[in-house]
């Protein structure tokens, strides 16, 4: 019998690549805005080595949300690309599902990493260091209700304080510095 | 347990299993250099199109998939030569195979015959090393399995080749590609993986590391046969438990000699009147009560593998060994009349006649593995009458 060959290109989700896209973005800016605004992010990012480099993102190509740590203890959103400056930490899902499910709010990150859906590339104990930087992100960024999924444990921050945060951090996003 | 004077364990098959395991299969080809995987199914796979959510799996993964879909397998040996042609000339760099049974023994004979260039069986029968390291291969099985897909064997044509290394390095168990089967298959499947477990467990050189692989299959086959038999509710989708449980009790095999109940069920199952899972089902219970009795083994561990822990200790000590045993038949009748008969009790269930079951069945040693002289004739008599052997 005559075996029937075909090949295929795999594919791509452009819908929900651009929604991750622009999601890292948005979550870069972000964090520069919060290492200038809130003292626990600029304490996370005090500790971490001068011009350390993180990168979260989506394996193969990405997109990847790429933040330095600068010499005033700051951060700096580098842009979307991996490429062009060497990484010290690399947080990377193993497939754009896998990181379309923890960027849509319905797993976890910590859920995520149980089911093996994440990959570390870098010291675990900086990748700590980010994933709570990125918890007090999402909880600056998101409604409780939301924030609440994308976290392991929401706090109990002054509202007066967090709201006040949020506004200056939402500014800061939106006009990027 | 006793620990053995010496053993050995290796069982190379990393698993993926669960909601989006599927996802998780261009990242793995990834990691053993693999750009270019030729994507094979069965017959059944291209019916229920399970080939689907696994070609949808590799979106975004930047890579260039060959697939060859409805591959038949009455005649392995040609199909394989085909394939491993097609494998060569369109540059292929892994193998990732969707099916079930003989499909996926052709699917490790394909493997071993890119990886070696070797075109002939009787090589490796003859001493040919099968090499430590062949060219990546995925297995994404269904739940309608023979036991032997994640097992180090390779059937091909009346010939056998086993080697721990032709066990598959990748599994992937997602609700998604196990499919949904009938009950009958299903009940196949988990006999199946229930003999293999409980073979592995219940012998007296048993070491602790198969014990570990062949303890938790067997449970998850007792827990997909009492959901069949619709005794309980099981925590997860059926098909996949039942599917696991078969990966696993093929992982506890490996490469080891294939045991007596299973080799007895294969053998009545040549007279066509029973299928290998039903009549290894039937066996099971007598092999394991003479074997035990034979070597004076607590049979107690049966019980609480088989139903709860709260029945085990609901039991008297002295009636645990009898009453695991009498819950092993109790299932295939439960299944029986769930099944409307299609699951037999008894061979004689089957049509056949003791003399057919015991002319099917000669020249099957039940020597080794603790199996006492003498009790080959016992076993068939009392699994075909259905009747315990004390």
């Amino acid at each position: 019998m005559e075996l029937i060959y075909s090949e295929k290109r795999s594919g791509k989700s452009y819908l929900k690549q651009s929604y991750i896209c622009v999601l890292l973005w948005f979550m870069g800016r972000a964090v520069q805005a919060a290492s200038r605004v809130d003292d626990r992010v600029r304490k996370e990012f005090k500790d971490l080595p001068e011009n350390f480099t993180f990168a979260l993102g989506v394996m193969p190509a990405g997109p990847h949300l790429v933040v330095r740590r600068t010499a005033e203890g700051t951060a700096r959103y580098l842009g979307h690309r991996i490429t062009p400056q060497p990484v010290d930490l690399k947080m990377e899902f193993k497939h754009l599902d896998a990181g379309f499910l923890t960027f849509t709010f319905r797993e976890n990150t910590p859920v995520a990493t149980a089911r093996d859906r994440l990959v570390v590339d870098g010291e675990v104990g900086y990748a700590c260091a980010v994933v709570r930087i990125l918890d007090a992100v999402q909880i600056y960024l998101l409604p409780k209700f939301i924030a609440r999924l994308a976290v392991k444990r929401y706090p109990r921050w002054p509202l007066g304080q967090k709201l006040l945060h949020r506004t200056r951090i939402y500014w800061r996003t939106i006009l990027g510095y | 347990m006793p620990l053995p004077t010496c053993f050995e364990f290796e069982c190379p098959v990393k698993t993926h299993c669960g909601d989006r395991a599927l996802e998780n299969i261009a990242f793995e080809m990834r990691a053993m250099n693999a750009v270019k995987p030729l994507i094979i199914g069965d017959e059944p796979a291209a019916q229920e199109k399970r080939l689907v959510p696994v070609l949808n799996a590799f979106k975004n993964a930047e890579m260039t998939l060959g697939v060859v879909e409805a591959i038949p397998v009455e005649d392995p040996a040609s199909v394989a030569a085909q394939l491993a042609a097609i494998y060569r000339d369109k540059d292929c760099d892994a193998i990732v195979a969707v099916g079930q049974g003989p499909f996926i023994d052709m699917a490790k004979w394909l493997n071993l015959m890119v990886s070696t260039g070797e075109e002939n069986p009787d090589a490796f029968i003859e001493g040919k090393g099968i090499p430590r390291s062949l060219r990546p291969l995925a297995v994404i099985p269904s739940a309608t399995a023979d036991g032997l897909e994640l097992s180090g064997y390779v059937r091909l044509q009346g010939k056998t080749l086993r080697s721990v290394n032709l066990m598959p390095p990748l599994l992937f168990l997602d609700p998604r590609s196990v499919g949904q089967p009938g009950d009958v298959a299903l009940a196949e499947t988990g006999l199946t993986a229930l003999t293999l477990a409980l073979e592995a467990m219940f012998t007296a050189d048993a070491n602790p590391m198969d014990v570990v692989y062949a303890r938790t299959a067997a449970k998850l086959a007792a827990m997909g046969l009492n959901g069949l038999a619709g005794d309980s509710e099981i925590g997860g989708p059926l098909s996949l438990t039942v599917a696991h449980a078969a990966a696993l009790a093929g992982c506890t095999l490996g490469a080891g000699p294939q045991p007596l109940a299973f080799k007895l069920g294969w053998a009545v199952a040549e007279t066509g009147k029973i299928s290998a899972a039903q009549a290894m089902g039937v066996m099971l219970s007598y092999v394991l009560e003479h074997r035990l009795a034979a070597n004076e083994m607590p049979a107690d561990m049966l019980l609480e593998l088989l139903d709860s822990a709260g029945r085990y200790a609901r039991t008297p000590e002295g009636q645990r060994g009898a009453a695991g045993l009498q819950l092993l038949r109790d299932l295939l009748n439960r299944l029986f009349e769930t099944t409307d008969g299609k699951i037999r009790r008894t061979l004689s269930d089957s049509g056949l006649s003791l003399q057919d079951v015991t002319e099917a069945t000669e020249g099957i040693s039940a020597q080794g593995k603790g199996n006492a002289s003498g009790g080959q004739e016992t076993i068939i008599t009392c699994a075909w009458e259905g009747r315990p052997i004390r």
